[in-house]
């Protein structure tokens, strides 16, 4: 009975609460330093890469699936667009191969997870764990053979990659990047389509919603985010190696549900929920990696590896518990009915719990 | 002894959080009679219910079952106590096997060493389901594969496995069919021979007229009264529930079957694996055509198969005016069909989406600018439009479903797709467990979108519906059409039982 009371979505005013005490927590525990230009600098780096993925990423979460291949998605795509730039010294070749072959590994998620019906989880968890190792493959092996002038400062010298270096290009097509799929998402039937198949998949399909071909390109789209956030991240990084885009997926995970979005997904999904969650998640990041050099300075016996995986840890915890805990708070306020429409709701809803 | 009291309540109060759900409930149940409990969804009857085999615990008040003072904490003890109870809230547990289920908190008696003797089981569960004359059913399968009737079954095998001495059914005759329904009745009327009691609720008021000896009409949390069910008529008994005089009559009032020139909607040799074999009819403008059967006879199967969406589905369903073959239930969205399921609460709504949400799901196209973009503005309208048009009680368009009461839930369901302009409708129960205002207001628009000239399928487990509101009626027997009917003379429940059966 307890979950037909009240509401089972979180306002985006939750998730602003929670950015706010992340940051004024930081802001107390290092002294201000959160606060200094190249804390900002680093937040609003990893918090671009998060929300660029994560644009794409929402539609799938917006279905209540996963896809756990966005990691190895940008990886791949990266050490792609490196190995086609350089080889046939084109940014302007690389650049939409390498957007065309993540839409592609997306495309193929979409039809095994809505045509063959395999579970997303399944799907993409193969993907993450198969991939990885073809990339270093290609890193260690074929790389070194076919390019052996491969250097990471290509990037700091030429192509109009580098393009994306130059604030007044990059932020306007991160801009628009977020206004375009908020449009997608939230005001085009496409993106309502998505968030009623997470609500409820079978009704979707009852009210001829074409449930496999929204599948298809949700998990293309976030294919596809993967491989312009694996742009933005060669740009920004000055070239691959072998980890390149490992624990981005669960980092992104984290984002979104640090922004108050359910991991079922429905109409609760939304971009501005996914752009505050991931400013939550990466001030979270730069300030333990603040924090950690002080405590380890303060504890030297302890490894520094260590302060900055475990408080992180420990900290996101706290996160998810506060997310849920201000979920049932705002469930309780939201019931604000007369005495006898609650009656009338509760006894409603027991009618309904012996209809069904 | 028949007539004494058996169960009595004294001032039964339950409150959630500010609200009083039940107030100063003083109720009694005697021996060898069949009760039935009435009123609207809200009134409190699952409430009551609930304390009595409980599943809530009373804030104040006492109970007594046979003159003594009865408490109980859970379920169980309403089991050891005497007391056999069907009701939703219970369920039946998925994973296990249908037998098991029927002892399920009571396997004691069956285990030895911490090892459950399943067989012993099935065999005890079959000589109940003997002794009653119930169905026999396959009690080795996964209670969750089988559909919810079977599930009921169960439920009420496991009811009946207490040998109770009150038997306790919450609207449990609006899951089974016509067959399965007679059975039922034969064991309350055992029941009644025995010296047994047996108490009810259903939305059903024909049949709870029909069943009972005496009614106790809730309204609001509180007794209104109790009466025999001989000293009352129908129409006092709608006022005594809703407190209000209703419309006398809320089926259709002609006698005669009326229709346009044109047809809708042609089908031609459709087939479903299993289900359905060779179906072949046509459905008129402004008319509403009927479809009757048992559980299995694929009349529920048949409402998805027309809207393109049964598996394993063949033949030609073709919207006549548009020439569209409806072959996914894409193409009879686009078509502007409509399609009314059964189970409206996993298969009709999104019960965690917003009321706005679910009225405007279908009507996307139509909602969008002229490049194809959504804005929140016209999706506010069309639903405020909605809720106004078929006065949904809500708090607003934002709240979610859950909230919502049954006959309201039904109103979104229902509503969303009239307030577009529709080629037919098709709709499966539309009333089931919807309380008797939302049910002639259903009728009502039934009878209005008919004068409005839209054909609509009526596919239903209640007979005098069927009767009430179709032009002519399909019966169907193994998934084969096995009668026409048209209203009028031969428009009998006699007519469609001798062939169903």
């Amino acid at each position: 009975m307890a979950k037909t009371r009240g509401k089972t979505d979180i306002s985006t005013t939750t998730s602003v609460i929670l950015l706010i005490a992340v940051f004024l927590f930081f802001l107390a525990t290092t002294g201000g330093k959160e606060l200094n230009a190249i804390s900002l600098q680093n937040i609003l780096d990893a918090s671009v890469i998060y929300i660029i993925a994560g644009l794409g990423l929402l539609f799938v979460a917006a279905q209540g699936s996963a896809d756990l291949s966005i990691g190895v998605n940008l990886g791949l795509s990266t050490v792609i667009a490196t190995a086609i730039a350089l080889k046939v010294h084109g940014d302007w070749v690389a650049i939409p191969l390498t957007i065309v072959f993540a839409a592609c590994l997306g495309l193929l998620n979409g039809w095994l997870i809505g045509t063959m019906k395999v579970p997303s989880f399944m799907v993409t968890i193969a993907w993450l764990l198969g991939l990885r190792g073809f990339i270093v493959y290609f890193q260690t092996d074929i790389m070194p053979k076919f390019l052996p002038d491969m250097t990471a400062a290509y990037y700091q010298t030429a192509g109009p990659l580098l393009a994306l270096k130059n604030n007044a290009v990059k932020y306007p097509i991160f801009i628009a990047l977020i206004v375009v799929f908020y449009l997608l998402l939230q005001h085009t039937k496409f993106g309502s389509y998505c968030r009623a198949i997470g609500e409820n998949e079978l009704v979707a399909k009852n009210i001829g919603v074409p449930v496999r071909k929204i599948k298809l390109l949700a998990f293309m789209v976030s294919g596809l985010m993967a491989g312009i956030a694996g742009l933005f991240y060669l740009t920004r990084n000055g070239g691959t190696n072998n980890t390149v885009g490992q624990n981005l997926e669960v980092e992104v995970l984290v984002c979104i549900f640090a922004g108050c979005i359910l991991v079922t997904g429905g109409y609760g999904t939304n971009v501005p929920k996914l752009l505050i969650g991931c400013f939550t998640f990466s001030i979270l990041s730069n300030g333990i990696g603040l924090m950690s050099a002080t405590l380890t300075k303060t504890f030297p016996l302890i490894p520094p590896a260590f302060w900055k995986s475990v408080p992180r840890g420990i900290m996101l915890i706290l996160i998810m518990y506060a997310v849920i805990r201000m979920r049932e708070w705002e469930g309780k306020r939201s019931v604000k009915l007369t005495e006898e429409d609650e009656a009338r709701t509760l006894n409603a809803a027991l009618d309904a719990a012996s209809a069904k | 002894m028949a007539g004494e009291v058996i169960l009595r309540t004294e001032k039964l109060n339950k409150t959630f959080g500010p609200t009083r759900a039940n107030i100063d409930i003083d109720f009694e149940l005697r021996c060898g009679e069949i009760h039935g409990l009435v009123g609207e969804n809200g009134s409190g009857k699952s409430t009551l219910l609930s304390q009595i085999v409980g599943i809530i615990k009373s804030d104040s008040g006492a109970m007594h079952l046979n003159g003594e003072a009865y408490a109980p904490r859970t379920p169980l003890d309403a089991y050891d106590s005497g007391i056999g109870i069907v009701v939703q809230e219970l369920g039946v547990i998925g994973n296990l096997p249908a037998g098991v289920n029927v002892f399920i908190g009571r396997h004691q008696r069956f285990t030895k060493m911490g090892i459950v003797n399943t067989a012993k089981i099935n065999e005890e569960v079959r000589e109940i389901a003997k002794k009653w004359d119930l169905a026999d059913l396959s009690l080795g399968s996964l209670t969750g594969t089988m559909n919810v009737e079977s599930r009921k079954q169960i439920e009420l095998l496991r009811a009946l496995a207490v040998d109770p001495q009150i038997l306790i059914l919450d609207e449990i005759t609006q899951a089974l069919s016509y067959d399965n329904r007679r059975r039922l009745y034969a064991i309350i009327d055992k029941f009644k021979a025995m010296g047994r009691s047996v108490l009810m609720i259903s939305h059903d008021l024909e049949e709870v007229m029909g069943a009972c000896d005496r009614l106790t009409a809730l309204r609001d949390g509180k007794v209104v009264a109790t009466v025999r069910t001989a000293d009352i008529t129908m129409n006092e008994l709608k006022r005594m529930m809703v407190g209000r005089d209703m419309e006398g009559d809320y089926y259709r009032d002609d006698k005669a079957p009326s229709k346009g020139e044109d047809i809708v909607l042609s089908v031609r040799g459709l087939n479903v694996v299993g289900e359905i074999s060779e179906m072949a009819f046509d459905l008129y403008e402004g008319e509403i055509v009927g479809f009757c059967g048992l559980s299995d006879s694929g009349i529920h199967t048949l409402g998805k198969a027309l809207y393109g969406l049964s598996e394993g589905r063949e033949g030609n369903i073709r919207l006549e005016k548009l020439d569209l073959p409806i072959d996914s239930p894409q193409a009879a969205l686009r078509g502007a069909m409509a399609y009314v399921p059964k189970e409206r609460d996993w298969e009709g709504l999104m019960m965690q989406g917003s009321v706005r949400s679910n009225l405007t799901l279908p009507s996307l196209d139509i909602l969008k600018d002229k490049i194809g973009f959504l804005w929140t503005g016209a999706l506010n309208a069309s639903a405020k439009r909605s809720v106004e048009d078929f006065s949904v009680k809500c708090r607003d368009i934002a709240q979610e479903m859950n909230g919502l009461s049954g006959g309201n839930k039904q109103k979104v369901n229902l509503g969303r797709w009239i307030s577009k302009e529709l080629s037919c409708l098709i709709l499966d129960c539309p009333t089931r467990g919807v309380d008797v205002g939302a049910k002639a207001y259903i009728y009502q628009l039934m009878k209005q979108l008919k004068d409005d000239g839209l054909g609509m399928i009526l596919i239903s487990d209640e007979l005098l519906e069927v009767l009430g509101m179709a032009d002519r009626i399909f019966v169907v027997k193994n998934g084969k059409i096995a009668k026409e009917l048209r209203r009028g003379a031969d428009f009998t429940e006699e007519n469609i039982i001798e062939v169903m059966l």
